[in-house]
């Protein structure tokens, strides 16, 4: 949430029949001057066209969002009512979370308007500034607020950070529940599929195991997954086998670094009632590369010994982006005239399907895969 | 269609006659000019009863951009909406309406003499528009604007020279109202007209289309300004599609340039000398022609005769418009890996393009052989021809320059004490004072209890002794042993420096010396190559120490993170996501 920006000024603006456009009220009081909203008052009190639209200024060191409101009736003086109500930021803020908030603002004050004349009336209109000084400090403050106008409204507004789109699920990913999520959603808040796959959700079945299991659809499985994932609860890796190979990324810094990574790392790797070094663990990690299985680094270190199960310990790295999987990818040579046995597998040797996701579509284990691909020599295979 | 492609650019001006949209490009046909703030598709039945609560409206807005082009927007209103008033000229223009940016730079037209040709129009000030998608980050705004101030700037001096812009826009708005006068089955748009007469509409129309396709925009305003504009979420699309290099991917790139690493050119040398304008540097055709993957910056430096400080400052620029790349120079002991984001469909165009400059050759059996981390020079065949052994360099600069190859270089880290138990975290086992430098003076009491409660199975033998040890190996040694020595001092816990001294005998005080020297480097922050590049130490004798030191110290192969422009920063989280 620290990503908010902080709404620095609410103004209402409205278009006065003998002033023009101005801004009627404003929290706090003079922020934004009279010079700079003369210079961008066509983009508040707009034309026709650009009404109901959200606009956004960025001028002058300000980033005003608004969305101007016009109610067409014969009860006012010139057919309709005009107004904007604004939010003002700073110029480098990130405004993209607000505007479905100013957006909905307008649609309360104008519904308020057609219901009760909350805005023609200038007795009624009084309140504005008390409401927008309470929008201003809980919104700053707790990112939500819910205020009382009248028995038929309440104003109710949240800023909802904006998540990135979280990538395709396929079924061959590992879902595994972050350890260190904020995400503080308990099991019962969740919807009723994401409750009977949570328990299936231990860091080492594939999706397309975890629907088996639960029996659950796979396409549910893997959108049940992806919501989990806007949320930050899950994060995706790789199947565990003794076969795999890893190798270690830029990332590994941190974990020398970074003590308080280093406890929660010992902390989750370590077997039960052991205590190991992070120096163990480092070495462990520096031991993956390419053309090192983990079945090799097992018998180099001998990690039961040293109290580190190297299932977690793969897992931790994985997740915190310590080592990146090495996928297999064979690769069928074009010019190569190949082997009649294996004809039916070649669509999948195109370069862009790894063992992982040829295992998980076709049944085939990972050996019978290796033996099948090692024996024909129009197949070459590339690690990355 | 990628997010930094423009959706369209516009020439608005405001002057006498109000404002008026003078050009735009792409221009759309007349019928879908009038459906703004109405859903296209439905007509709005006049008889309908107004539902006062109806949100849905103000929930789905319609996007305004379909097919790269911005919909539903009218020339008036376009002209309404980007002419600004003169307090808003000469600084920035940024106004996000719905989810379409417009970008621009207004600025008031210079007063000149009215010469009666041009008095048709009077121009108070202009703009140079260009619609982005709404979601643009600030990075690819501030580069929009950039061009935006360019064109700007170039017309405003063009006006003042000549007056050139009055006459176009004078060309421009007589086309308009001819159009205009002409009976309404027309389907001639007066844009298409303006593209056959005007060259300033002409131009437009191509810095559109070069900011779609290549992001590289170079023309002459008037025959006279020139205009030259790189758009770097763009240029490095053309050598590895796929990757999102941002102008900070970039920056950070170019704040890890060091001496020791290298150009690789990503344009063969005679097209990129023909790009360069006439009245370009010198000194950069100079360092171009000298360039070579096998070099590093320091004998660019020294073979085109100019100082390190600019040839920095040449390859930055070159890095920044996408001709170059930042690598460290080939060499035999150099490790390359296949580059994981490596897209390598078995007839995609990359391995066309192979094919074409490698004859008899294939992109995956080649890339293969770089699936496990071996040192290039065992890459080659020994029984090859020379022949085959260029080619195989000649490969490996092409992949490398298609960004499917990526070097993993060794990093040392020294090994960390053994944590104290938690609670112990400020013991004071890095706690140094003066009193412990070696020499003369004995060490604290308090350090060598340290020492001992952290290592109860080393510290077994008496601390003096230890450290006497050391003094014969350092007395006979300079100042400057001692000197770094205490540098030394500074990062090293007391168990750490037991640990050296039990290793100092007279025999490899050398060793010691050295491992003492460079134990600064053994942080992860360093790889060989750079260590052997600011010490001036050989790889071999480096190899040498740190298998003699092997226990104290940890090597970890990865990319150098710096140089590495596939690796930016969400893909680095999305790679953890999806390992």
């Amino acid at each position: 949430m620290n990503r908010r920006g902080e709404i620095k000024c609410i103004f209402f603006s409205e278009f006065d029949i003998t002033a023009g456009p101005k801004i009627t009220f404003q929290v706090p009081k003079d922020y934004l001057g009279r010079e700079v909203f003369d210079s961008v008052h066509v983009y508040i009190i707009t034309k026709q066209h650009l009404q109901d639209s959200i606009i956004t200024i960025n001028t002058s060191g300000h980033k005003i969002i608004g969305y101007p409101v016009c109610i067409e009736s014969s009860k006012y003086e010139r057919n309709a009512l005009i107004f904007n109500l604004c939010f003002v930021f700073d110029a480098a803020t990130d405004v993209l979370c607000y505007e479905p908030v100013v957006r909905k603002l307008a649609g309360y004050l104008s519904t308020l308007e057609r219901e009760s004349e909350f805005l023609s009336n200038e007795d009624k209109k009084q309140q504005l500034p008390a409401i927008l000084t309470e929008i201003l400090e809980n919104l700053n403050e707790r990112g939500t607020c819910s205020i009382y106008i009248n028995e038929s409204t309440t104003i109710h507004l949240k800023v909802v950070a904006s998540l990135n789109v979280p990538p395709l699920v396929e079924g061959y990913h590992v879902p595994i529940l972050d350890p260190n999520s904020h995400s503080s959603m308990a099991v019962s808040k969740w919807d009723l599929a994401t409750q009977q796959l949570l328990p299936y959700i231990d860091g080492f079945k594939h999706i397309a195991q975890i629907a088996t299991e639960a029996d659950v659809d796979i396409q549910i499985v893997e959108a049940c997954i992806q919501n989990l994932m806007y949320y930050g609860a899950i994060k995706l890796i790789s199947i565990f086998q003794y076969s795999n190979v890893y190798t270690t990324t830029a990332a590994i810094k941190s974990l020398v670094e970074d003590k308080e990574l280093q406890r929660g790392c010992i902390q989750y790797v370590a077997k039960r009632g052991r205590s190991i070094t992070t120096n163990v663990v480092l070495q462990m990690y520096c031991g993956l590369r390419a053309g090192t299985t983990v079945r090799d680094l097992c018998i180099q270190h001998n990690p039961h010994a040293l109290g580190i199960d190297e299932r977690k310990l793969i897992q931790y790295g994985l997740m915190k982006g310590f080592i990146r999987r090495l996928h297999k990818y064979p690769i069928k040579l074009p010019n190569e005239p190949g082997s009649n046995k294996l004809s039916h597998l070649y669509s999948w040797f195109t370069g862009c399907h790894s063992y992982d996701k040829i295992c998980c579509q076709t049944g085939l284990s990972y050996r019978e895969l290796d033996d099948k691909v090692e024996s024909d020599p129009s197949i070459v295979v590339c690690w990355k | 269609m990628s997010e930094s492609d423009p959706v369209g650019v516009f020439l608005v001006y405001s002057g006498s006659a109000g404002d008026r949209l003078l050009f735009r490009y792409p221009y759309e046909s007349e019928d879908s000019n009038q459906l703004f703030g109405k859903n296209p598709g439905t007509n709005v039945n006049p008889y309908a009863v107004r539902i006062i609560e109806d949100l849905s409206e103000l929930r789905t807005p319609v996007s305004s951009i379909s097919i790269r082009t911005l919909i539903g927007y009218s020339d008036k209103v376009l002209a309404a909406l980007l002419a600004v008033k003169p307090a808003l000229c000469g600084h920035k223009f940024e106004v996000k309406v719905n989810d379409v940016l417009f970008l621009g730079h207004p600025l008031v037209v210079p007063k000149t003499h009215p010469s009666p040709k041009h008095a048709r129009v009077t121009m108070t000030s202009f703009n140079v528009v260009f619609a982005l998608q709404g979601n643009a980050d600030t990075m690819l705004v501030s580069c929009y604007h950039d061009l935006s101030q360019q064109l700007a700037v170039a017309l405003r001096h063009e006006e003042k020279r000549c007056g050139y812009l009055s006459e176009q826009a004078s060309t421009m708005c007589s086309i308009q109202d001819d159009m205009a006068s002409q009976p309404e089955d027309s389907l001639e748009s007066p844009y298409g007209a303006m593209l056959m007469k005007c060259p300033l509409a002409n131009q437009l129309k191509s810095v559109h289309l070069s900011l779609c396709s290549g992001g590289v925009v170079q023309l002459y305003v008037n025959q006279w300004i020139h205009i030259n504009f790189s758009l770097p979420h763009k240029v490095h699309m053309a050598y590895s599609p796929g990757t999102k290099v941002t102008p900070k991917t970039i920056q950070r790139c170019v704040e890890s340039l060091r001496p020791y690493h290298g150009m690789l050119l990503l344009v063969d040398e005679e097209t990129l000398l023909d790009s360069l304008p006439p009245d370009g540097s010198p000194c950069l055709t100079r360092l171009i022609q000298v360039s070579s993957p096998l070099k590093n910056l320091q004998d660019l430096a020294s073979d085109s005769d100019l100082s390190l400080g600019q040839v920095f400052q040449l390859v930055t620029h070159l890095v920044y418009w996408g001709k170059a790349a930042i690598i460290y120079p080939l060499c035999e002991s150099n490790v390359y890996v296949i580059t994981p984001d490596t897209n390598m469909i078995v007839n995609s165009t990359l391995v066309e393009k192979f094919v074409e400059l490698f004859p008899g050759m294939s992109l995956p059996a080649v890339i293969s052989e770089f699936s496990l981390p071996t040192p290039l020079g065992e890459h080659r065949d020994v029984l090859g021809l020379p022949q085959q052994q260029a080619q195989q360099v000649q490969m490996v600069v092409w992949m490398l320059q298609h960004q499917l190859l990526v070097q993993l270089h060794i990093y040392v880290y020294r090994l960390h004490d053994p944590q104290p138990d938690t609670g112990h975290d400020k013991a004071p086992v890095n706690f140094l004072t003066p009193e412990d430098l070696p020499g003369p003076r004995r060490k604290d009491t308090r350090v060598s209890d340290a020492a001992s409660s952290v290592t109860s199975d080393e510290s077994q033998g008496p601390t003096p002794e230890k450290s006497s040890s050391f003094d014969i190996g350092s007395d006979g040694v300079s100042d400057e042993a001692r000197f770094q020595w205490s540098l030394l001092q500074e990062n090293l816990s007391n168990e750490m420096k037991e640990r050296i001294m039990n290793l100092a005998t007279p025999d490899n005080a050398e060793d010691v010396h050295l491992f003492v020297r460079l134990c600064p480097y053994f942080n992860g922050q360093h790889h060989l190559e750079e260590i052997m590049y600011y010490e001036n130490v050989r790889r071999s004798q480096l190899l040498t120490l740190l298998d003699k030191f092997r226990n104290m110290l940890i090597l970890c192969q990865h990319e150098d993170v710096g140089i590495t422009t596939w690796l930016n920063d969400d893909k680095t989280v999305s790679l953890s996501h999806c390992c």
